[in-house]
């Protein structure tokens, strides 16, 4: 690991930009001369333009893998752990970047990331699987195995990244024990106290499979040590179902609250005749039921969407 | 005794004997201490929610709420929303993380939240309270069914009604209480269908209205014993025979009423011939096109008496003990919801039908307007609608087993609610047994209800409703969605709301309250007390900050997330091995 760190930096600048962990050092690096710049460049600006259309949960993916990247530059996070070998040439390479500081720049990385799936899904697939060819007859022979266990990926440029996101995690394991001569192990045993073995087969292939699988890991921890990460996903499901229960409330006391008033101030009101029954008869004595129902399962199915939603963040 | 009477006494043994057998089934399956406080966890939302709304349609809101209607008219239809739309506060604010805390007293709640002993203690208390409070009207309203249906005196049906539901309780714990209050719910709703079908049709074959310029006649010819003082009054001028005091004076004879207010002292007993204009208890609308529109009736305060009666409905639900102790027996907290909007439906659709009798009783049953009894409207439509034949006899009986099921599953619900308090939080040593829980938690208010005069369903049953709507629920809110709760704050608001409510509950009670802004305020007391135990809670927690639980994110964390993701142990489980 560390060779590919200490020796691709000159090139590797885009590559580390996308992938936050700091490990997408090896092969984007040589091949991605040409194209990464620019994808790079696009990333950066990108950002906001695909935010808006896409709503919450994309802002919530942005900020959780902010909080991941904080905490992981603080020292806290597996990744700080595992890496502590290659320290020196990390920050080497950082240095040398142009931007201001890791400190500054990885929290800014991250959202990148994610957008850049959604949006240029043309131009990635083509550059990671061409980039991890070339570089060494170890990956080639990774990658291999990999495609044996999952052919869809390297024959599918164009599938879009989420999809191959999905699929890494699997791809991966065969992976491990070769890159990871010595420090590695000892952390890939660690990291599996958690609970799930999955972990470590994601660690090498490509940045964005580390990245989407390291979340699964983490997340659940996460919520469970009340860690930054887990805070916020935590207070973002109390609030959305503090949210929804406020809204159907709101709606409910509104129209319970503006009915007595109209019946005071408007007496002609109670006396109006709707199919056969008086006004208020009909509201207060038939109609008013099938309204609480109908709220009530309006925020049955908004709470349990709220469930859904944290559930799929913290598993994904 | 009467053929009528034996109908109905043998159809209210029959549900207490049905009700004690699948009682005693269920006690084969109840096996250990889980068994016997929450069911296990295992009963099926259908059920759980059938069992919920028979525990929650007690006889006093199902009997109360036709009496309120056949004497207010449109303005009574707010107490059934408010009972109603109760359950969709709970749904909303309480159900999923109430059942998710794996708690399943308020006072385990109070503990696993904010792990205050004191405020345990405090809660503890107001349970007690509140379930004392609310199993009174219930037992009172036995006796009342019993005298109007077979004219025993009402001590037998106090008495009785506490009895069986002690032997129910000591049978089998909730398990067989979920499955005896499903049956109860499913009668209810039955014995309510049927005459509200059989009555409907029969009125719109008859071609009656109720948009007429004057008050109600009595149909027949008709003696009224009054049995407390009342005030009523007349829109038009109305003779009648009367024998005891009237207006102040002893009276023996025909007596010859003007427009206005009149006032008649108990024993005295009054012959109205038949087509005589009925007269209404002050403060309610006297004739029949006023009794349609809202805000008809000229007590004053109107509209402050109907918000404070949606306040108290609408946050009292969830405050009360027996209803709360329910959604612990649902498997997880989507299941609790779920079973909440089904009980929305079962409980909306019980008080539609209750509804349709109290107005049909306005033409049926009117002179219940004169003896002040309104709460026996649904107990005596179908011989008065029917006719004293086997016919109306059959379904006065049946609507006598409804009416039963509703105190026997209330009053057993409250019951267990409280002996389980009274077994986790008070008894300890040798006396630390759930059977004698239950018959301690039921002694008191049988005994109280066998002394205390009966009042209006209408006044006791929103009185339990406000205090448990400004004690338990910003407990229960502010504890689930608020992190700053402080267990000083959660103490001092829980006293104050419920200081005030229970206070106002005395009063009203036990001294006569004067009309005014005041004396509504005395009967209603959420309107006030609901903000003030809400605003002491924020305010008191704000001035604690320290007093935040060090483990509140991860309290929060087992209140809200999915169980399926399996972030936190079950406290439950841990229990289960203890």
């Amino acid at each position: 690991m560390s060779t590919y760190t200490d020796g691709a930096p000159p090139s590797v600048s885009s590559g580390m930009r996308n992938g936050p962990d700091g490990q997408q050092e090896p092969s984007p690096v040589p091949a991605a001369g040409p194209h990464d710049p620019p994808q790079a460049a696009g990333d950066h600006t990108d950002p906001p333009e695909p935010a808006e259309p896409s709503s919450g949960p994309v802002w919530l993916q942005a900020e959780i893998r902010r909080r991941m990247e904080v905490n992981r530059s603080a020292g806290g996070g597996r990744h700080a752990r595992r890496e502590g070998v290659d320290r020196p040439g990390i920050e080497d390479y950082l240095g040398r970047d142009d931007e201001p500081g890791p400190g500054v720049r990885r929290p800014a990385s991250p959202p990148a990331a994610p957008e850049s799936d959604n949006v240029p899904p043309p131009g990635r697939p083509e550059a990671s699987p061409a980039i991890h060819r070339p570089p060494r007859p170890a990956w080639m022979a990774r990658t291999d195995t990999a495609d044996t266990l999952h052919p869809p990926i390297p024959p599918e440029p164009a599938t879009p990244p989420a999809r191959i996101l999905g699929t890494s995690a699997p791809q991966s394991p065969s992976g491990i024990p070769e890159p990871d001569p010595g420090p590695p192990t000892a952390d890939l045993t660690s990291r599996d106290d958690p609970a799930t073995p999955t972990p470590t087969r994601v660690r090498i292939v490509l940045s964005e499979r580390k990245a989407s699988a390291a979340r699964s890991v983490r997340t659940v921890v996460d919520v469970q040590e009340l860690t930054p990460v887990g805070d916020l996903l935590r207070t973002n499901l109390i609030g959305s179902q503090l949210g929804a229960a406020l809204r159907v409330a709101a709606v409910a006391g509104l129209v319970l609250a503006v009915l007595p008033a109209l019946f005071a101030l408007f007496p002609e009101l109670g006396r109006m005749s709707v199919l056969g029954l008086r006004l208020p008869w009909l509201l207060l004595g038939v109609l008013v039921y099938p309204f609480l129902l109908g709220l009530g399962w309006w925020y049955v199915r908004s709470a349990e969407r709220a469930e859904q939603e944290f559930a799929d963040h913290v598993q994904d | 005794m009467s053929t009528s009477a034996l109908i109905a006494l043998a159809a209210i043994a029959l549900v207490g004997v049905i009700s004690a057998i699948i009682g005693s089934l269920g006690v084969r399956v109840a096996r250990s201490t889980s068994d016997f406080l929450v069911a296990s966890r295992t009963v099926g939302p259908l059920a759980n929610a059938s069992a919920i709304s028979g525990e929650y349609l007690s006889a006093a809101t199902l009997l109360g709420v036709a009496g309120l209607i056949l004497r207010e008219g449109a303005d009574a239809l707010w107490y059934a929303i408010a009972f109603t739309a109760g359950y969709l506060a709970l749904l909303l604010f309480v159900a999923a993380p109430l059942r998710r805390s794996g708690a399943y007293t308020v006072p385990d709640f109070a503990e696993v939240r904010l792990g205050s002993s004191r405020l345990r203690r405090v809660c503890t208390l107001f349970v007690l309270l509140i379930g004392w409070l609310y199993l009174l009207p219930q037992l009172q309203g036995a006796g009342l069914t019993l005298t109007i249906l077979t004219g025993l005196p009402g001590w037998i049906g106090v008495a009785g009604a506490g009895i069986v539901v002690v032997l129910t309780v000591i049978g089998g714990g909730m398990r067989s209480i979920t499955f005896v209050q499903a049956f109860q719910y499913w009668l209810k709703l039955t014995s309510v269908a049927v005459p509200a079908l059989i009555i409907g049709g029969l009125f719109l074959s008859d071609a009656r209205t109720f948009d007429r310029p004057s008050a109600p006649q009595f149909p027949v010819d008709t003696s009224v014993r009054i049995r407390t003082d009342v005030v009523l009054q007349v829109g038009g001028p109305v003779t009648f025979n009367a024998t005891g005091e009237v207006d102040g004076h002893e009276v023996e004879g025909q007596v010859h009423w003007e427009p206005g207010e009149h006032v008649i002292r108990a024993g005295s007993s009054l012959r109205f011939a038949s087509g005589t204009e009925v007269p209404t208890p002050v403060g309610s609308p006297i004739t029949d096109q006023e009794w349609l529109n809202p805000m008809s009736g000229s007590a004053p305060n109107q509209l402050l008496e109907i918000y404070s009666i949606l306040i108290a409905g609408f946050l009292g639900t969830m405050g009360l003990p027996h209803v709360l102790v329910r959604f612990y027996t649902n498997p997880d907290g989507e299941a609790a919801r779920r079973t909440t909007v089904l009980v929305i439906a079962m409980i909306g659709g019980l008080y539609l039908l209750v509804t349709q009798l109290g107005a049909l009783s306005r033409l049926y049953t009117p002179q219940l307007l004169v003896t002040g009894q309104t709460d026996a409207a649904v107990l005596m439509m179908p011989t008065a609608a029917l006719g004293a034949g086997w016919f109306g006899w059959m379904i006065s009986g049946l609507v006598a087993a409804g009416v039963a099921a509703a105190f026997l599953a209330t009053s057993s619900g409250l019951v267990v609610s409280l002996a389980g308090v009274l077994f986790t939080d008070v008894l300890t040593g040798r006396l630390r047994d759930f059977r004698f829980a239950a018959v301690l938690s039921s002694i008191l208010p049988i005994v109280l209800a066998l002394t205390v005069t009966r009042l209006d369903f209408a006044l006791t049953v929103p009185l339990v409703f406000a205090v448990a709507a400004s004690t338990f629920c910003p407990l229960l809110v502010l504890g689930i969605w608020w992190r700053g709760l402080t267990p000083a704050g959660a103490i001092a608001g829980v006293l104050v709301g419920g200081g005030l409510s229970a206070a106002a509950v005395a009063v009203s009670l036990f001294a006569s309250v004067r009309p005014g802004l005041l004396g509504v305020l005395l009967l209603r007391p959420a309107a006030v007390t609901v903000p003030a135990a809400f605003l002491t809670m924020i305010v008191v927690s704000l001035l604690t900050r320290s007093g935040v639980p060090a483990d509140v994110d991860r309290t929060l964390l087992r209140l809200h997330a999915p169980e399926r993701l399996g972030l936190t142990a079950s406290r439950f489980d841990a229990r289960d091995d203890r």
